[in-house]
């Protein structure tokens, strides 16, 4: 309700919200309650407004015909299909969270050696050929030294 | 919030509200007036009561919510779906049974 007027009975609407929340009800049919039982508030002002109230009467007859807080929540609570996945199967976003997390450290090695391919590349080909230079090099000695190549 | 329901009004608001979108549709502010009026204002509800009972009938189908732009605001409409008026058929006749079955029972007690 945040970006609502002021002079809404925004306490009244926030403790709702956290009563909701807290009761598992899914984000986005929490906002849309909300939003809806807001409009219900302002259209219900509006009419005593009309009817010769003052701002604030019109503001405490619109909460009263609303229904208390409490009412609300407990029939909003009292519907298991308006709770998030989350709330209801707590162990899905943990096994999730497991597989991701065991993926990832399986992963990490393979993609270390794709994106570093043409360093490894480079230090395959100049390993090998320090150990051709390095092997010409012993043969050269040896023939040197023994007279022949040794077999 | 006026007068309390007694216990046994679960399912009323169920009815009344597929009842009165059957008709045409509606969003919850003029629903919530159609029900005082057509009750005459027998049933009392905290208004805001009707959202959950509007939001659970649309998950299960039994309406759909449009939102239209009105007088510069956005209103939710409900409407009753196929489903929807199956459901009313059904709690019509479950209604008309048991009402008739405590007109009955009220009957008979008084003549007891």
């Amino acid at each position: 309700m945040s970006d609502r007027p002021a002079s809404a009975p925004a306490n009244e609407f926030r403790a709702l919200r956290r009563e909701l929340v807290r009761g598992g009800v899914a984000p986005a049919m929490v906002t849309r309650t909300l939003a809806e039982l807001y409009d219900h508030y302002e259209d219900l002002e509006s009419e005593a407004l009309a009817s010769g109230c003052s701002s604030a009467e019109a503001s405490a007859e619109a909460m009263q015909r609303l229904g208390s807080g409490r009412v609300l929540a407990r029939e909003v609570l009292s519907h298991p299909e308006f709770q998030s996945w989350a709330f209801r199967w707590p162990w899905v976003p943990a096994v999730l969270r497991h597989f991701v997390m065991l993926t990832s450290l399986a992963s990490v090695p393979v993609l270390v050696v794709v994106s570093r391919g043409p360093v490894i590349v480079r230090w395959c080909v100049s390993t090998g050929l320090a150990m051709l230079i390095t092997g010409a090099l012993l043969l050269l000695l040896a023939r040197l030294l023994i007279g022949r190549v040794p077999i | 919030m006026g007068k309390t329901n007694p216990p046994f009004m679960t399912g009323v608001p169920e009815l009344l509200v597929l009842r009165l979108l059957s008709q045409r549709e509606m969003y919850g502010y003029e629903l919530v007036k159609s029900v005082r009026v057509v009750t005459s204002e027998a049933i009392s509800l905290g208004e805001g009561v009707i959202y959950p009972v509007l939001h659970g009938l649309e998950k299960a189908g039994a309406l759909t919510a449009k939102r239209k732009p009105v007088n510069g605001r956005t209103r939710v409409y409900y409407e009753v779906t196929p489903l929807g008026r199956e459901r009313l058929e059904r709690l019509n006749s479950d209604w008309d049974r048991i009402s008739a079955g405590v007109d009955s029972a009220l009957g008979e007690a008084g003549r007891v």
